[in-house]
């Protein structure tokens, strides 16, 4: 990102807070894959949001995750 | 400081003609103008000097000034300075002598990147990620049960435990997963160990797993019994789960974080209402339960919540506990810090050289090092290390900001927990954390009790006992053992001072049950599916079609005996006459530290191995540590003649006053109530000898291996084959110069070559 496109530094700080807060949720789950699908240069057009979720949620039914005490 | 390892290539980094205007700049900084960086100047000694001195002024008025009246800011100070000046040196020792890490190899995350499971992450949103998926109920537990000794020990406990092991463990279990792709512990310690010690590891893993989800269960039991606000308040976090998961899933799927705020206003309304369903007699009848039904309930949750489809409540409640994790931990810090409580606790309290008391029982050594676990060791956290979180570093040297600074955060919540708890008035604490059994539930025999341990300066009646219980808005505070109440109180005790004053007490007293609650249901339902997956795949060998997670039949059986296995804990504590915590707490912590020697004895092998030699004591004294104390406790558990320690001489003790025709003994009033004990006893017992068997059984197998690999016989190679890597990313929180500078090149270089971008461009 170029400078001028960064805005004021309250508008950037505020953008890096909620890139923060949606990285640590998970939130920003659909827009890695979407980067992954651009750098991977598959053929075929991307899951929809909806689909994506679905698919990761029947992914992880499939291989839980623990979480500690 | 001897700089790093990583062989320079000679001008690789040089000024001078490039190769190339399109050539990618390096994938790591030149090790050269790193040390450049790193050289001492007198601004950098200044700074360093000001810490040790800060720490050392904390150290020095938490253990020798100690005063009358202790402010809880110097645990601040104290813990802080260790931690930063431990991250610094002793994470950074461990780093250039026994990680080495390899900043142009790729990690599992780049050369495996699937925009799912493997994604290079910022390395700070991974920080909070990892820390958010190590810290739970477990850190907040342990130290308000340990203060039973005073402020001191669980504090020395907790700093140096952490610097010298707990994180020491999270860093390598880290970094030899992510030279394995990710892989699980399980499967290295079977790669490793060989079939012998695979299945040890194996047993030891799933039946730790049981009783940690069998005990955290108890914790919430403990907390909601009888207590109709909270009953309410942690039951509406189902439903509130609920309608997020049906929000995601048809409304609006993706929004998790509008979602959570969504969800966490809902929860501020379910612990607000609270109060008003604890005041009508509807509510105060409809939810006020009893802790053996209370235990029922959460058996039947636990399997619901393991068979239903992650969306609709696993996952929507995980959004939840992050969210209030993190916002609960630094409100805590920051209150803390503002409030400044003076502490209660004596230094060293009369029980620290005694095996008896109330609270937990057991002398010191060992027991205080295995009732803090999470905080200061937790072998759980080998789990996460292994298994998520590797497969998301962008780069290996930032494994020791995300494993052994992500640890070193989870001890500061336990310090926290611990200040909490010591700021309340030791009366009280007493009161809270006797057994029912002792103190007969009532506020004149808790007094009576209390009173007549005869300890210095804690003196209680029955009426300040009854107007605290008024002031947190519930029936009663006795005998609510398990720390989540004790804490609660603290808690509210800080919290009320900050915001709302004394009116609002209450509010914080529920607010912290709630979210203990919250982290704890979500373990007991993660916890139960890993244990279902892994007994799957034990009985997958018998028959394939346990391995196939849609074949509905396999999956409920499997969830069906992880429950039980947990479940008939739990009803075994929650029913137990003597208490069920505090005889118990100890197997939990035994349990967890043994995991803990399990996964590093599998990084001392490994990195034996590798050819490392001096350096594997930094593993080998935490691991000889943990083995010592958690096998010392478990002997003392099998083995003591005292009853108050030993399970089986206890055992003995109630099967032969029942011969002999007695109808009552110690705790136990009736004949039914010692019959109990005897089978408890006898399971606990069972229990702690099978811990220590699988555990002394991986640890024999990996010293053995140790051996080997120190004589040169044996060096298998597990590590994944080399890929260069073709990203960067600065190692610690802030990047330094060179980094910066290095960042701005690729930045340059990805702007023409979007396609090499694995992060979409979200670098800041």
């Amino acid at each position: 990102m170029s400078a001028a496109e960064r805005g004021t530094p309250v508008l950037e700080l505020l953008r890096e807070v909620r890139r923060f807060a949606r990285g640590i949720l998970g939130s920003d789950a659909y827009d890695r894959y979407l980067a992954h699908h651009r750098v991977s240069g598959a053929a075929h057009a991307p899951l929809s949001e909806r689909e994506f979720w679905r698919e990761k949620y029947a992914a992880q039914d499939r291989s839980p995750e623990g979480r500690c005490c | 400081m001897p700089s790093t390892p990583v062989p320079a290539t000679p001008g690789a980094d040089a000024p001078g003609p490039r190769p190339a205007a399109d050539a990618p700049p390096p994938a790591h900084v030149d090790p050269a103008q790193q040390a450049a960086h790193r050289r001492w100047t007198p601004a950098k000694i200044a700074l360093w000097a000001v810490i040790g001195l800060l720490g050392g002024a904390g150290w020095f008025m938490l253990a020798i000034y100690r005063g009358e009246n202790v402010n809880a800011i110097w645990f601040v100070f104290a813990a802080v300075c260790s931690y930063l000046i431990a991250y610094r040196f002793y994470g950074k020792f461990i780093e250039n002598r026994l990680v080495r890490p390899d900043d142009s190899r790729a990690t599992p995350a780049e050369y495996a990147h699937d925009g799912k499971d493997f994604v290079p992450t910022d390395r700070r949103i991974l920080f909070g990620h990892h820390f958010a998926a190590i810290a739970g109920a477990g850190p907040l537990v342990g130290p308000v049960i340990a203060a039973q000794m005073g402020y001191l020990p669980g504090t020395i406990w907790i700093v140096a435990g952490v610097i010298l092991a707990g994180a020491v463990q999270d860093f390598l279990v880290l970094v030899i997963s992510m030279r394995r792709g990710g892989r699980s512990l399980g499967k290295m310690a079977r790669d490793e160990l060989g079939l012998v010690g695979g299945i040890a590891a194996f047993v030891a893993t799933l039946s730790i797993m049981l009783i940690i989800v069998a005990i955290l269960a108890m914790v919430v039991v403990n907390a909601l019994g009888e207590s109709a606000w909270g009953v309410w308040s942690v039951g509406l976090t189902i439903p509130i789960a609920i309608f997020m998961g049906f929000y995601l899933r048809y409304l609006r799927p993706g929004k998790v974080f509008e979602v959570s705020v969504i969800g966490c206003a809902l929860l501020l309304l379910a612990i607000i209402s609270g109060r008003w369903v604890a005041e009508s007699g509807w509510g105060a009848e409809m939810f006020h339960i009893d802790r053996p039904v209370l235990a029922v309930a959460i058996i039947v949750y636990g399997f619901l919540a393991a068979v239903l489809p992650v969306w609709v409540l696993l996952a929507p409640r995980d959004y939840l506990s992050t969210f209030m994790k993190i916002g609960t931990i630094v409100m805590l810090a920051l209150a803390i810090i503002v409030v400044r409580p003076v502490i209660e606790s004596p230094a060293v309290s009369e029980f620290a050289s005694r095996t008896d008391g109330p609270v937990f029982t057991g002398a010191l050594f060992p027991f205080l090092f295995v009732t803090i676990a999470c905080g200061a060791l937790s072998g759980f956290h080998a789990m996460i290390s292994s298994g998520t979180s590797p497969k998301l570093v962008e780069k290996e040297s930032q494994a020791r900001m995300i494993g052994y600074g992500g640890m070193l955060m989870e001890s500061f919540v336990a310090i926290m927990a611990l200040v909490a708890a010591v700021s309340i008035d030791q009366g009280i604490y007493y009161a809270m954390n006797s057994s029912g059994a002792a103190t007969g539930g009532t506020v004149e025999g808790a007094a009576q009790f209390v009173n007549s341990l005869g300890l210095t300066g804690v003196q209680v009646d029955a009426a300040t006992l009854e107007q605290t219980a008024r002031d947190v808005g519930e029936e009663s505070i006795v005998s609510r053992t398990g720390g989540a109440p004790t804490l609660a109180v603290g808690l509210a005790g800080i919290m009320h001072e900050v915001v709302g004053g004394a009116g609002m007490m209450a509010f914080w007293y529920h607010f912290a049950i709630m979210f203990e609650a919250l982290f704890i249901l979500t373990s007991v339902d993660a916890g139960t599916r890993v244990a279902r997956f892994m007994l799957a795949d034990l009985l997958g060998g018998a028959d394939k079609r346990f391995r196939d997670p849609s074949w509905r039949f396999g999956a409920w059986l499997t969830t069906a005996l992880m429950v039980a296995g947990w479940g008939s804990i739990l009803l075994m504590g929650v029913l137990d006459p003597l208490g069920g915590i505090n005889t118990l707490f100890p197997l939990f912590g035994i349990a967890n530290q043994l995991l803990a020697a399990v996964a590093l004895s599998i990084c001392l092998v490994i990195f034996a191995r590798k050819g490392r030699r001096w350096a594997l004591l930094a593993v080998a004294v935490p691991m000889l540590f943990t083995a010592v104390i958690t096998v010392y406790g478990s002997l003392l558990k099998i083995f003591s003649p005292d009853p108050k320690v030993g399970y089986w001489a206890n055992h003995l003790a109630y099967r032969e006053a029942l011969a002999a025709g007695e109808t009552q003994l110690g705790l136990a009033t009736t004949a039914e109530d010692m019959r109990t004990v005897v089978f408890n006893t006898a399971v606990q017992g069972s229990l702690s000898i099978l811990f220590v068997v699988c555990a002394l059984i991986v640890m024999v197998v990996a010293l053995w291996r140790t051996v080997q690999a120190l004589r040169g016989q044996n060096l298998l190679e597990t590590e994944d084959p080399y890929v260069a890597s073709e990203l960067f990313a600065p190692s610690g929180m802030l990047a330094t110069p060179a980094e910066k500078e290095l960042q701005g090149r690729w930045r340059e270089y990805l702007g023409r070559h979007p396609e090499k971008d694995l992060t979409g461009g979200g670098h800041g």
